[in-house]
């Protein structure tokens, strides 16, 4: 009978987490109560923002259009809404570890390079493509396909000429370095912006809060704050201007750190359960090598999601000063909850470990027992 | 673990090798060879019965309790 009996402390244990998990979902359930009363504030945040070059003016988009129409109008407005911050929030080349990158892009003042306007070449290549018809005057048809083939290859030869164009203007044409943060957010009203090379976020000031019965409405507008730093709230980064030297210097040690921890990476987890295997099937599972193996499994495991979840903390600290109140990181809890499973498949490594090494002493034991 | 196993000492008075107590009791050199030098953690009943026999001792021949101390000084700890 007392092969089938449960354990008491595994009870107790699945007990405490049950109850645990029971407790944040009453939790969350109850945050969904108070979100519902939240519906009942009404906050207007301000519209008139002439002042960022209607950045942030809400577009009114009929929504009683077909959706398609609906989407390709609202669509339109973001692109227009991308192209003012052009260049700054978007991605350029660089290379991240976990939410920490370092990134280069075009400097602002060369983001609108268009060779067709410089280039001897385009242009002509343009005038013979406007004049078509006086390089093809006939009207037969073998005449007519011709200048269309004709026209072709040259739509091909001018593409070709203007993409090699950015690329060796790309290549040799100033740009910014920046030390790339993940992971920030900012309220909803809170904007960023650029006016003459120069940051700003947009942050509401609220002028007058008014309660009615159940209702709030609050009244404001938006001031200005000058940051040293760039925001993508797409990408939720935080972008930190750097010279190219440091750019040169930190991107190096951060391949260094990537080799580094691939390379770890690959022994822990490849390397060494395939030597671990090997070793059972020559019939030594019970050694000190296989030991230090499950050893060393467990605490890369659970040092790889430490850094993992620090590692924004720990930047943030490091450029708090640059960095302002309104760009906040995510909380450390959901962190930590999206690598519970790593902390999981340590535990478990960490058991088969144990096992091992009682085996392992077990048979040290039978070695010197005569 | 100050137990002294006195094997060389019975070896030396019944003037028998330890290849050939290997033989006798058909235990591996290797095995004699940790109890011989007081490496071995634990013996069986049955070897200790068997060398007994081949040897004609008493366990208490073979083993001895030493103080902390002397054990130590003896194995040169």
């Amino acid at each position: 009978m007392k092969k089938y009996s449960i354990s008491i402390l595994a009870t107790v244990i699945a007990v405490l987490i049950t109850a645990y998990f029971f407790v944040i979902l009453k939790g969350w359930s109850g945050s969904a109560e108070i979100n519902y009363d939240y519906d009942s504030e009404v906050t207007t945040i301000p519209t008139e923002d002439t002042a960022f070059g209607d950045l942030f003016e809400r577009h009114y988009v009929n929504d009683s259009l077909p959706y398609y129409i609906f989407r390709r109008m609202q669509d339109s407005i973001d692109r227009i809404k991308f192209e003012k911050n052009k260049g700054y929030v978007a991605s350029g080349d660089g290379i991240f570890i976990g939410t920490v990158g370092f990134e280069k892009n075009l400097n602002n003042d060369k983001i609108g390079f268009r060779p067709e306007e410089n280039d001897p070449v385009m242009k002509k290549m343009k005038d013979t493509m406007d004049n078509l018809s006086s390089y093809f005057p006939g009207t037969s048809k073998e005449e007519v396909d011709k200048g269309l083939n004709y026209q072709r290859e040259l739509v091909v030869r001018y593409n070709e000429r203007r993409n090699e164009l950015k690329e060796q203007y790309k290549a040799t044409a100033e740009k910014d370095y920046w030390l790339s943060l993940k992971g920030y957010k900012t309220a909803e009203n809170t904007k960023f912006f650029i006016h003459n090379n120069k940051y700003y976020l947009a942050v509401v000031q609220w002028d007058s809060v008014k309660n009615r019965g159940d209702n709030t409405s609050k009244y404001g507008h938006y001031v200005r704050k000058e940051i040293s730093i760039l925001y993508s709230a797409e990408d939720q980064k935080v972008k930190i201007p750097i010279s190219k030297e440091k750019y040169n210097l930190l991107k190096g040690f951060l391949n260094v750190i990537i080799f580094v921890i691939l390379f770890v990476i690959v022994y822990v987890y490849i390397g060494l359960p395939i030597q671990l295997l090997l070793n059972i099937s020559r019939g030594r599972p019970f050694s000190r090598q296989n030991n230090r193996a499950f050893k060393i499994m467990t605490v890369t495991l659970i040092t790889l999601a430490l850094l993992y979840i620090t590692e924004p903390y720990f930047m943030h600290l490091l450029y708090k000063r640059l960095i302002p109140a309104e760009l906040w990181l995510e909380p450390l809890w959901p962190r930590i909850y999206s690598k519970l499973y790593l902390f999981l498949i340590a535990g478990v490594i960490f058991i088969i470990g144990k096992a091992f090494k009682r085996g392992y002493r077990l048979q040290q034991e039978e070695d010197l027992t005569v | 673990m100050p137990i002294v196993v006195n094997l060389d000492v019975m070896l030396a008075k019944r003037k028998m090798t330890l290849t050939e107590l290997s033989d006798k009791v058909n235990i591996t050199m290797a095995k004699l060879s940790v109890l011989k030098s007081s490496k071995a953690r634990a013996i069986r009943f049955s070897t200790l019965e068997q060398i007994c026999k081949v040897l004609e001792c008493q366990p208490g021949d073979l083993l001895e309790y030493m103080e902390e101390k002397d054990y130590k000084k003896l194995m040169g700890l």
